[in-house]
């Protein structure tokens, strides 16, 4: 993200530099005139009654000539050069005298040898003095035809007119070599993340932007013959589409805004919507689209702050830069080449940025979640091997064992067997986060065997035939520990559990019932609740939220039902 | 000797009970066994006793909160648990003694001995619960002037000048209060580091004068005593 952020300043640097030193000056008069006539060459031609919108839908030759005055500032320039930009070939004549071609007119498709879409002129020194000027274009445009012809320049010092572009372009194209890095570095990133689609639509984000990149600064880098135009337009038409619509799909996953498909449908129409109306593959539909973007993610940006979402206000504010920076960049216009590129691409930057701060946000979260998580499996362990050492319970078995050895040896060493055999189960699944039922229920068992020595109550257990399945350790252990502490015994001196188990496609329901009188209660219960707390954090720990507890009371005695549905 | 033993669980009870009969032999008038703090209580209201033997964790509650009321009780109270890490606590509420579980014969016999005769152990009670109204409440032993023994009862003189009423003879509060409050007379314990100085009046009357001017009688037969262990 540093890397980011240096880069922009670093842009926004060459920005404000390249602006101070471009000095472009552009014509005061364009007009067109259809067909072909040599006198039209000449400088003091009255084109007065010329089509003064400049362009034409016609195909085949037309003329177009510009009249520039070069004053002072322009004269200052040591050797002046014309950014030409034509949709058609054309041969130019400076003050009635030619300058250059680009590419071959021709009157038919056959003779035409289509020329650069953008082209450099130099203009002799000679005739670069200060004064008046006309610039006139015999274009030839056979081919194209599904656009108006466009033919336009500027005049600069003839080095700046070849080198800024360049300069510009490097440093757009080094931010898109970053669209690029952080474009494989998510894609990579989303294959370990099929819960999270909003890692990979950022990546595809990044990569679009790559692509917009080089797509729009190819008018710089390779001049291509002008019929390549439309089609460089569409690409990047379908570009802006992509992004915009990814844009809106990332932030309404991201910020999991309710019924995603229906907002999804409706950006999806929405933006086709826009290039219906406006038509395909113009500036207009481009700019109505990331507008349209702006508005709908904005938009959602403040109904997830309204929500609490993390990040939300970070993402309002850089949509709100962004149409500051928009604002700017239209103000301040820029050479008209660039405007509106410029603002798009500084404000995919902050947005990328913002986004990737989002991301990183999500990473820390789920770090934390993690280590919550062995956080709560190390506790949970914990928990279960003080079930052992507690002094409750050891100092208490402990004296029991002591008076049954002293007062019958024989029974004692029973009892300690069973002690033994405790905590053996304890210590085996204490590293586990599931056991098998079996394991389980010798473990209740076992600590029945051990309470009946040390309360002389006859304990008994009773349950279904249950196979093959596994549960967390200790969980019916600590309901039978419950209830040998809040149960007396029923008349015949005995305190029944019986633990049943059915089973359906969707839920696994386990019920422990203890038949026994409850005992009345004269102080805060806390020691149940902490039993139960335990079996709940278990239970989260290997079901997430799958699963119910309930304990109640029952005419028998007591009743716990643990429902885990089955994913 | 009439005491109650409450503990949740059989076996121990049963153990207890054994070693307090070895023990105690034909002093003992009655020994009951109750396995829950509501019928421990419940027995405590209708029948005297004399010691009460107390398991501090009884089927999952906290014997704690009760233990406060215990102490503000006539009788003597031993603690038989297994949180020897409640020790202290319960020595500050002014438990007479507090046997860690395991216990075998001897250390039980040895909180017995208690009961008769002060042991050369220093005691740790900071605190005398007293009935006030219903509820209890604790008096800090650093406030205590000086006891009045009142029959049964006895009166408790604090330093700020009021009085409060406890159930203990002084017989027991001496056995529970630390070792600088003396028996300076069949109805006084005083607090000795209160003391200012020793009178001998004509026809052996002996007092002692108090640091808030007081002054308390000093039986004939321990004013020697008392006087050479804290008059220097």
């Amino acid at each position: 993200m540093k890397t980011q952020y240096y880069l922009l300043l670093l842009l926004f640097l060459c920005l404000t530099t390249a602006c101070e030193r471009s000095t472009n000056f552009g014509y005061h008069w364009r007009a067109l005139q259809l067909g072909d006539d040599p006198t039209w060459t000449a400088k003091d031609y009255d084109d007065s009654d010329w089509d003064k919108r400049g362009w034409t839908e016609e195909k085949g030759m037309f003329w177009v000539r510009f009249k520039i005055d070069f004053g002072e500032q322009i004269a200052k320039n040591q050797h002046k050069g014309l950014r030409v930009i034509s949709l058609g070939s054309y041969e130019a004549y400076w003050d009635g005298i030619l300058i250059g071609e680009n590419g071959k007119v021709g009157n038919t498709k056959q003779e035409e040898i289509p020329g650069s879409f953008i082209s450099n002129l130099l203009v002799p020194d000679s005739l670069a003095h200060y004064g008046s000027h006309t610039l006139a274009l015999r274009v030839s445009k056979q081919r194209s035809a599904m656009l108006p012809s466009w033919n336009t320049f500027y005049v600069s010092e003839y080095e700046h007119i070849v080198r800024e572009p360049i300069i510009f372009t490097s440093i757009m194209h080094t931010l898109a070599g970053v669209f690029f890095i952080v474009g494989i570095y998510y894609l990579f990133l989303s294959f370990n993340q099929k819960n999270k689609p909003f890692t990979l639509i950022f990546s595809l984000l990044c990569f679009t932007l790559f692509a917009l990149i080089i797509m729009e600064y190819l008018k710089i880098t390779y001049h291509y013959p002008y019929p390549f135009q439309v089609y460089r337009l569409s690409i990047i038409s379908i570009l802006t589409f992509t992004s915009s619509y990814l844009t809106t799909l990332f932030f309404l996953n991201y910020f999991q805004i309710p019924r995603k498909k229906l907002w999804n449908w409706l950006t999806l129409s929405s933006l086709l919507l826009i290039n219906f109306i406006d038509g395909f593959g113009n500036d207009t539909t481009a700019m109505n689209m990331s507008l349209f973007m702006l508005l709908v993610s904005s938009s959602i940006s403040i109904y997830a702050w309204v929500q609490q979402k993390t990040g939300a206000i970070l993402v309002f504010f850089t949509f709100l830069l962004i149409a500051f920076i928009h604002f700017i960049v239209e103000i301040k216009t820029l050479p008209f080449l660039y405007q509106y590129d410029v603002s798009l691409f500084i404000s995919y930057t902050f947005l990328i940025i913002a986004m990737l701060y989002l991301l990183a946000q999500q990473q820390k979260m789920e770090r934390l979640a993690y280590e919550e998580s062995l956080l709560l499996s190390a506790r949970l362990q914990n928990d279960l091997l003080k079930k052992n050492i507690q002094p409750h319970f050891i100092m208490n078995t402990l004296t029991s064992l002591i008076d049954w050895v002293e007062e019958s040896p024989k029974e004692g060493v029973k009892f300690m067997e069973a002690l033994a055999r405790e905590f053996q189960l304890f210590s085996k699944m204490a590293d586990e986060q599931l056991i098998p039922i079996e394991e389980e229920i010798e473990l209740c068992k076992k600590h029945l065997e051990i309470m009946s020595y040390r309360k002389e109550i006859r304990y008994e257990w009773e349950q279904d035939v249950i196979e093959g399945e596994k549960v967390p350790p200790a969980i019916f252990h600590t309901i039978v520990e419950n209830g040998i502490t809040h149960s007396l015994p029923n008349e015949d001196g005995s305190i029944r559990f019986s633990l049943q188990f059915e089973q359906s496609n969707v839920t696994k329901i386990y019920t422990l019932s203890t038949f026994a009188k409850n005992r009345k209660r004269t102080l805060k219960k806390d020691k149940t609740s902490t039993g139960l707390n335990y079996i709940r954090s278990r239970l989260r720990e290997s079901y997430g939220e799958n699963w119910s507890l309930d304990s109640y009371e029952t005419d028998f005695g007591w009743e716990s039902e643990i429902k885990i549905q089955i994913a | 000797m009439k005491i109650l033993i409450i503990e949740d669980e059989n076996r121990i009870a049963k153990r207890i009970f054994r070693m307090t009969r070895d023990f105690f032999g034909k002093q003992l008038k009655n020994l009951e066994h109750r396995d829950a703090l509501t019928d421990g209580l419940e027995y405590l209201q209708q029948n005297e006793v004399d010691l009460l033997l107390l398991d501090l964790n009884l089927n999952g509650e906290n014997g704690f909160e009760v233990l406060q009321k215990m102490s503000a009780a006539s009788f003597h109270t031993i603690i038989i648990s297994a949180y020897q890490d409640r020790a202290i606590t319960a020595f500050e509420y002014g438990v007479l003694d507090f046997v860690p579980k395991p216990f075998n014969e001897e250390r039980l016999a040895r909180a017995f001995q208690r009961i008769s005769t002060k042991t050369e152990v220093s005691t740790t009670t900071k605190y005398l619960a007293v009935q006030k109204r219903g509820s209890t409440q604790l008096i800090a032993v650093a406030d205590l002037l000086y006891i009045q023994g009142a029959g049964i009862y006895t009166e408790l003189h604090l330093k700020n000048g009021t009085k409060a009423i406890h159930n203990k003879s002084l017989d027991k509060l001496q056995q529970l209060l630390p070792d600088h409050f003396e028996r300076i007379h069949k109805s006084y314990l005083l607090d000795m580091t209160q003391t200012k100085a020793f009178l001998a009046e004509s026809g052996s009357k002996y007092s002692v004068i108090l640091e808030n001017e007081e002054t308390l009688p000093i039986g004939r037969t321990r004013y020697k005593a008392l006087r050479e262990k804290w008059m220097q």
